[in-house]
């Protein structure tokens, strides 16, 4: 690990502290919305940036991570805290098989197979009446109601976590696997050439996003107390994430970040100037268009090369 | 009727690769010149521009008395340039006859779908096949008479009997004798330079982008042309 | 018994030819541009509010007329669209970014309608075609499903004539298959591009505007109608216009009999059953 890497980390305890306890609740759930969204985003980048795996079905592993918390921290006397850290990886695990399957669809297929996955768990959910159907779930831990704060611990975690995570992908993809899906996000052909085995990355990767979102979804329905199948499965999760890294930039660690702060700077403005919800869609979509269409890698990715041309030439 | 073609001073290039530098040739109307050079010559890159599906190159390419236009492939078929492409490229969705129909469009001539099925008489009973269905030298039947359905003054065949077996490559060169015959100008490509330089009236040998060796195809052959051929000469 | 059971027959056909025509369009804009047009749904959604609109407007419209309007406005924005973002788009090698800007199109479209038309269900009737009945050999069958099938089946003839035995349906057949070719047998390849996304704009609108007469729309149901659009293509393969009507017809039998047993399931079933094919299909090519 690089020094200003460790540096990273050893700063983000401190201020996952700070952000916990000196920060007015207002400003808490907005962060804690924000570092989710940004966690989601990562992980669907990792997918899709990295591994070519675009999926439109992430909303499927936010509504997994948020049931299998509030059904197994309902259910038993484990601490809420201890479930959060198991579910990732059951959902995780989970994903192995469903990746097996949906291999076999290719591209565009793979992408929108996976958003009928998402629909058929949502439907799943809301006919199943000891998941609270229709009506959804609150959570309380072994029966009891939920005591304390828990955006702040949350809020603390996702700020810890986003860090982590960041500095844990830059450490991974200088790893030989790291290396490998570097090698495979910028062709595939040779990657397979040069002995990688594809589809076993593509099968860690769809795991690891799968449970990095789950436990993103996990943390967001511990802070509002209550999930349901309407909105944990809802596909504004997968339009955010979606938004966020097509800005900020695929394929890129840094480009997520700025995609999300750009993502909820525009709505806070906009709900400030009385803006709708709609035309604040409305807005972020032909956002991401333009992008597309002028800067198809993203933001991140042509500032880097507006910054690097003047040292270039020098 | 054939045209008279004359290209100065062409450059091309695929980001760093130059492909052609500096090739100046003039074809003129009617002639049939053949066209050899080691892969990576610059043969195929030439096919592209003359027909348009490249662009960007620098120079000039006359067509009769106008220049052409660059990366334009509908001017230059229009203009009356069509291409025999490397591989066929025939439409797979396209049966036999719609291939041929989907070459005629607008500039009228001789070269009628009748004309073009007498030329290659196989090609009757397959009309409604797929072209994907049809031996190697049939499907080159089918893209010679694709092309000449757009009434060509220029017909421009790339790696002609690539792939085919002796008797089909002779098959398709008496065919195209006969569009020769029809003063249609042709340049045609063939790795075989003894064969092709037996149907042509000049040849014109290139290597890593320029002309090495142009002159009477009477007499040419495989020996007299090594040097330009390997780029010894240059 | 045997009258449920012809009953049933007759709601998965003519259902099974809507959920075909649903997917018709997706068929067309994915086999032919090679883009996965994710704002078709709302592309149906949108024929479906047309129509409302127009019967709104003037009460007697007759139902070829409604489809006519719904057809030439999507149709005219399937052009637009295409025009100004999804061509340029698709110039780009990654086949990702067109399916990109189209899932940011169907954002601004979805969102765009709940500003204009609200967010609640709307149906259509014209002509009070949806209480009339018809009796064939001793069978009640409602005309509104007899004519929505009708409409699609025309729709498919219409298609398939137009892709099969017309000039522009070999230009459009060549594009497809080798479009720097096409171009040097002075084929206007970006003209045929648009042609094909108008026809498939407009293919989405029919659909929409089938729906609306049998069930209400909201401007939200363009989600599970992309779905089932990718459903009908998916089973049916691309390419083909039988399969996509015998894939429609599964699925719609599927609809019509999950909604009989549990009628609270929605599209469930409906999704399950393409997923088990997937699951079929996966193990039978070997799960590695």
């Amino acid at each position: 690990m690089r020094r200003f890497e460790l540096a990273a980390l050893c700063l983000a305890v401190p201020a996952a502290f700070a952000a916990a306890w000196g920060i007015d609740p207002g400003l808490q759930f907005l962060l804690v919305e924000a570092l989710v969204l940004f966690l989601m985003a990562q992980m669907w980048n990792l997918a899709a940036g990295y591994a070519g795996q675009v999926s439109f079905g992430q909303q499927l592993f936010v509504g997994a991570g948020a049931y299998a918390l509030f059904a197994i921290a309902n259910a038993t006397a484990v601490p809420v805290w201890v479930v959060l850290a198991v579910v990732p990886v059951l959902v995780g695990l989970a994903a192995i098989p469903l990746g097996m399957v949906m291999f076999h669809l290719k591209h565009a297929y793979f992408a929108i197979g996976m958003w009928v996955v998402a629909e058929i768990a949502q439907q799943l959910v809301l006919i199943t009446p000891w998941l609270g159907g229709t009506g959804g779930l609150t959570l309380r831990p072994n029966g009891e109601p939920m005591q304390g704060f828990p955006e702040q611990l949350v809020l603390g975690l996702a700020l810890f976590g986003s860090v982590a995570l960041v500095v844990g992908l830059r450490v991974f993809l200088r790893t030989p696997m790291g290396l490998a899906t570097l090698a495979m996000r910028d062709n595939p052909a040779a990657a397979e050439g040069a002995g990688v085995d594809i589809r076993r990355l593509h099968l860690i990767l769809f795991a690891l996003t799968a449970a990095g979102t789950a436990l993103a979804g996990a943390m967001y329905y511990t802070t509002t107390l209550y999930t349901s199948p309407l909105d944990a499965f809802q596909v504004n999760w997968i339009v955010a994430t979606m938004f966020i890294v097509v800005i900020g930039g695929i394929g890129t660690l840094t480009g997520p970040a700025i995609g999300t702060v750009l993502m909820i700077t525009l709505r806070e403005v906009m709900t400030a100037y009385g803006f709708s919800g709609d035309q604040y869609w409305i807005v972020m979509g032909l956002i991401s268009i333009v992008t597309l269409l002028f800067l198809p890698r993203g933001l991140w990715p042509a500032l880097q090369a507006v910054l690097s041309r003047p040292r270039a030439t020098t | 009727m054939g045209a008279r073609l004359e290209i100065t001073d062409l450059t091309a290039a695929y980001g760093e690769f130059r492909a052609l530098s500096g090739l100046s040739l003039t074809i003129a109307a009617g002639e049939t010149l053949a066209l050899v050079g080691a892969n990576g010559a610059g043969k195929s890159t030439l096919m592209k521009v003359l027909t348009g599906l490249m662009g960007g190159w620098q120079g000039r390419v006359t067509l009769g008395d106008a220049p052409l236009r660059p990366g334009d492939p509908r001017a230059a078929s229009a203009r009356g340039i069509a291409l025999v492409p490397e591989g066929r490229l025939l439409f797979d969705s396209l049966t036999v006859e719609e291939n041929l129909l989907i070459g005629a469009s607008g500039r009228r001539g001789p070269w009628d779908i009748p004309a073009i099925l007498s030329l290659f008489p196989v090609l009757t009973e397959k009309r409604r096949a797929r072209p994907s269905t049809l031996s190697g030298g049939q499907q080159q039947m089918v893209a010679i008479g694709r092309a000449l359905a757009s009434n060509p003054d220029v017909l421009l065949c790339d790696e002609i009997s690539l792939g085919l077996s002796p008797r089909v490559v002779d098959e398709v060169y008496a065919a195209l004798a006969r569009v020769r015959a029809a003063g249609v100008t042709m340049v045609i490509v063939d790795q075989d330079i003894g064969r092709v330089a037996g149907r042509a009236d000049r040849v014109a040998c290139l290597f890593k982008g320029h002309i090495t060796h142009l002159g009477p195809a009477a007499g040419t052959t495989p020996a007299s042309l090594h040097d330009a051929y390997f780029g010894a000469a240059a | 018994m045997i009258a449920t059971l012809a009953d049933i027959l007759f709601q998965g056909l003519t259902l099974g030819g809507l959920y075909g025509m649903i997917g018709a369009g997706l068929a067309l804009s994915y086999g032919i541009l090679k883009v996965v047009q994710l704002a078709h749904g709302e592309f149906i959604t949108l024929g479906a509010f047309l129509a409302v609109g127009a019967v709104a407007l003037v009460p007697w419209l007759p139902l070829p007329a409604a489809l006519a309007a719904a057809f030439v406005g999507c149709a005219a924005l399937g052009v637009v669209t295409q025009a100004a973002a999804v061509e340029r788009a698709m110039s780009f090698r990654d086949p990702v970014v067109p399916m990109l800007v189209t899932f940011g199109l169907s954002i601004i479209l979805r969102n765009g309608l709940v500003e204009t038309v609200g967010a609640d269900l709307r149906g259509l009737d014209i002509g009070g075609l949806a209480q009339a009945n018809v009796t064939i050999a001793g069978l009640t069958l409602g005309l509104l499903p007899l004519v929505s099938l009708g409409i699609a089946l025309v729709a498919f003839a219409g298609l398939g004539l137009l892709v099969f035995r017309t000039r522009l349906g070999r230009e459009i057949r060549a594009v497809s298959d080798r479009p720097d070719i096409a171009a040097l047998m002075g084929i206007r390849v970006t003209h045929v591009h648009l042609i094909v996304a108008g026809l498939s704009a407009g293919l989405a609108a029919i659909a929409g505007v089938l729906l609306a007469m049998r069930a209400s729309v909201s401007p939200f149901s363009g989600i599970g109608h992309l779905l089932i659009a990718f459903e009908v293509v998916v089973l049916g393969g691309l390419g083909s216009i039988k399969g996509v009507l015998l894939a429609g017809l599964l699925l719609g039998m599927t609809q019509v009999i999950s909604a009989r047993i549990d009628p609270n399931a929605g599209l469930l079933y409906v999704h399950l059953v393409f997923f088990a094919a997937l699951v079929w299909r996966a193990l039978r090519g070997g799960l590695r």
